[in-house]
């Protein structure tokens, strides 16, 4: 790298407004060909030889982009990198072609066991020199930028020495990876730990910005909790447009994971997110893919 | 300061025993908002292994009740953390479990009620393969017949059933009644995924069993032929093979029919 030249971060080209693709969904999607600009799939649940998911998969995606979103890759892990997964992750890319693959910045098992959960990191100069250098050794590997999500989270480690949205941003320079913002996971960290949703979102780089999620959540107490199983509310709509009035339009897709109702009501909550985007979508030019030539 | 694997060991293990280590590491206004902020941790990881049972496993609950059925996903949950990366095989070991662990082992029906379950969910996402049909065998030289094999399709399983587990999974899936669990008649069954990608299965009488079997395992149609013998007298025995074998190509569980004379080296798919 040039000292003092700033190189532009290059992005994926914007994929518009998507929905998560739902087994209850599948026949619907096929046969109904909604108006939707692409699907987000869940990697681990087509990571499988054969069968309906693989079959709807394949046909759907002959009609429109897919990304893949994985919850297993377990990046913060002190256990080693799973190559054997990654393998699986990369023969499923070869043949779903998707527009981009993202996981979360989290971990997920230690000692080979699997939490099967988002648990967090603590925020600090030894976890982000770890993260950071796996994140490039699975980018090296997939021969891709991947995106990096922000997972909700309902604890403060006392090893922490700075904020989420320092370390998020700083994992994205130093692994050169693109980020994933979830805006209901933001709202919800807030409500949790205390701090300003908005504060969050002024302190993260725009230029990594890829793709925002979408959610809903549960009140439990004095906490709320990241279902997925609800409509977006308007806390986070509230939050959205603040986002979009930093960012621009971003590719956006809503989640929901239980509790999943007819696609046409999910249609409507995806058509609230198009009205509140007043600006057409940045043209990307260049493709991430080669994402070493940015680094002369 | 804390390593992040310590960190991290700590974490696990408070998950999966419940050690009371954890709590020094977070940020918490009094030692209650620490364990409210630990228990959703800890109440997220169990509910969601216990849904994975649930959603597997339907069938069994409703043949346990909610109470022993709640000792089983206490019990499973405890002895076998996930080693997997997806939920599909969490429950892998539950037949096993089962078979080893008080008081479920004094019920054989139980386990075996639970590897009808995952052999449906291997069925279920077993690998795709182009299927043939009775063209194909019309085609074969009468002196390739002797050796022909067969190949099948990934999703076929055979499972041999010593109680009356199967019968009992379908009168609850109907939500009726399951019958008294008994071991008087064992029945063999075979499973598959049909064109539909449904997920089917069937009783299978010996014959047809011992044939199946042998041809799962590559052998040659000669081979088949001499088993059908313990069955059917030597002038019927090929008709009977080449009925069962018409039957299995018509229900879409066979995927290529090859000899040894055309080089073709045996193989299942």
């Amino acid at each position: 790298m040039v000292s003092g030249v700033i190189l532009p971060v290059m992005t994926y080209p914007p994929l518009g407004f998507g929905l998560g693709l739902r087994v209850p969904h599948f026949e619907h999607v096929l046969q109904h060909k909604p108006p939707v600009d692409w699907f987000e799939v869940l990697s681990e649940n087509y990571m499988v030889a054969g069968g309906k998911p693989r079959y709807y998969l394949n046909r759907i995606r002959e009609h429109y982009p897919v990304a893949m979103h994985g919850v297993s890759l377990s990046i913060g892990s002190t256990d080693p990198l799973d190559f054997d997964y990654l393998r699986k992750l990369k023969t499923l890319a070869n043949e779903v072609q998707p527009a981009w693959i993202s996981d979360h910045l989290c971990w997920t098992s230690c000692h080979n066991i699997n939490s099967h959960d988002l648990l967090p990191l603590p925020y600090n100069e030894a976890t982000l020199k770890h993260v950071a250098e796996r994140i490039r050794q699975v980018q090296d590997f997939l021969g891709r930028r991947i995106l990096m999500e922000n997972v909700s989270s309902y604890l403060t480690y006392r090893a922490s020495e700075m904020t989420e949205w320092e370390f998020l941003t700083a994992i994205a320079e130093q692994a050169d990876c693109l980020i994933l913002l979830d805006i209901n996971n933001i709202y919800v960290s807030a409500c949790n730990h205390g701090f300003q949703p908005e504060y969050y979102l002024q302190h993260i780089n725009a230029s990594r910005v890829q793709q925002f999620h979408l959610a809903g959540h549960t009140r439990q107490g004095d906490f709320l909790i990241d279902t997925h199983d609800q409509p977006v509310p308007d806390p986070v709509w509230a939050l959205y447009t603040q986002a979009l009035a930093q960012f621009g339009p971003v590719t956006t897709m809503i989640e929901r994971d239980d509790n999943i109702p007819a696609f046409d009501e999910l249609l409507g909550e995806l058509n609230q997110a198009r009205s509140l985007v007043h600006k057409p979508f940045a043209k990307t030019e260049q493709h991430p893919e080669s994402h070493h030539a940015d680094t002369p | 300061m804390q390593t992040l694997r310590e960190l991290q060991s700590r974490f696990i293990n408070y998950l999966t025993e419940g050690s009371a280590e954890m709590g020094s590491m977070i940020y918490a206004d009094s030692q209650a908002e620490q364990q409210l902020r630990l228990d959703i941790y800890k109440n997220a990881y169990r509910i969601r292994l216990r849904q994975v049972l649930e959603t597997d496993h339907e069938i069994l609950w409703a043949y346990l009740g909610d109470a022993l059925f709640g000792q089983m996903v206490n019990g499973y949950i405890a002895s076998h953390p996930s080693h997997h990366t997806s939920l599909r095989n969490f429950c892998d070991q539950l037949p096993d479990y089962l078979a080893d662990t008080s008081p479920f082992d004094q019920h054989p029906i139980l386990a075996e009620i639970a590897t009808f379950e995952r052999l449906l969910m291997d069925v279920f996402d077993a690998g795709e393969a182009e299927l043939t049909d009775l063209s194909t065998l019309r085609a074969l030289k009468p002196e390739n017949w002797p050796t022909m094999r067969l190949r099948f399709h990934p999703s076929v399983q055979l499972l041999q059933a010593d109680w009356n587990s199967i019968e009992s999974w379908k009168a609850l899936k109907t939500e009726t009644d399951p019958p008294a669990a008994s071991d008087a008649a064992s029945q063999h069954w075979l499973l598959w995924r049909d064109t539909d990608r449904l997920s089917q299965f069937r009783p299978v009488e010996a014959d047809e069993h011992a044939l199946l079997s042998l041809a799962v395992s590559g052998k040659e149609f000669s081979a088949l032929c001499e088993t059908l013998l313990n069955w059917h007298p030597v002038n019927e025995a090929s008709m009977v093979a080449l009925r069962y074998i018409t039957e299995w190509l018509d229900q879409g569980l066979i995927t290529k029919i090859v000899s040894d004379t055309e080089n073709h080296a045996p193989q299942l798919v």
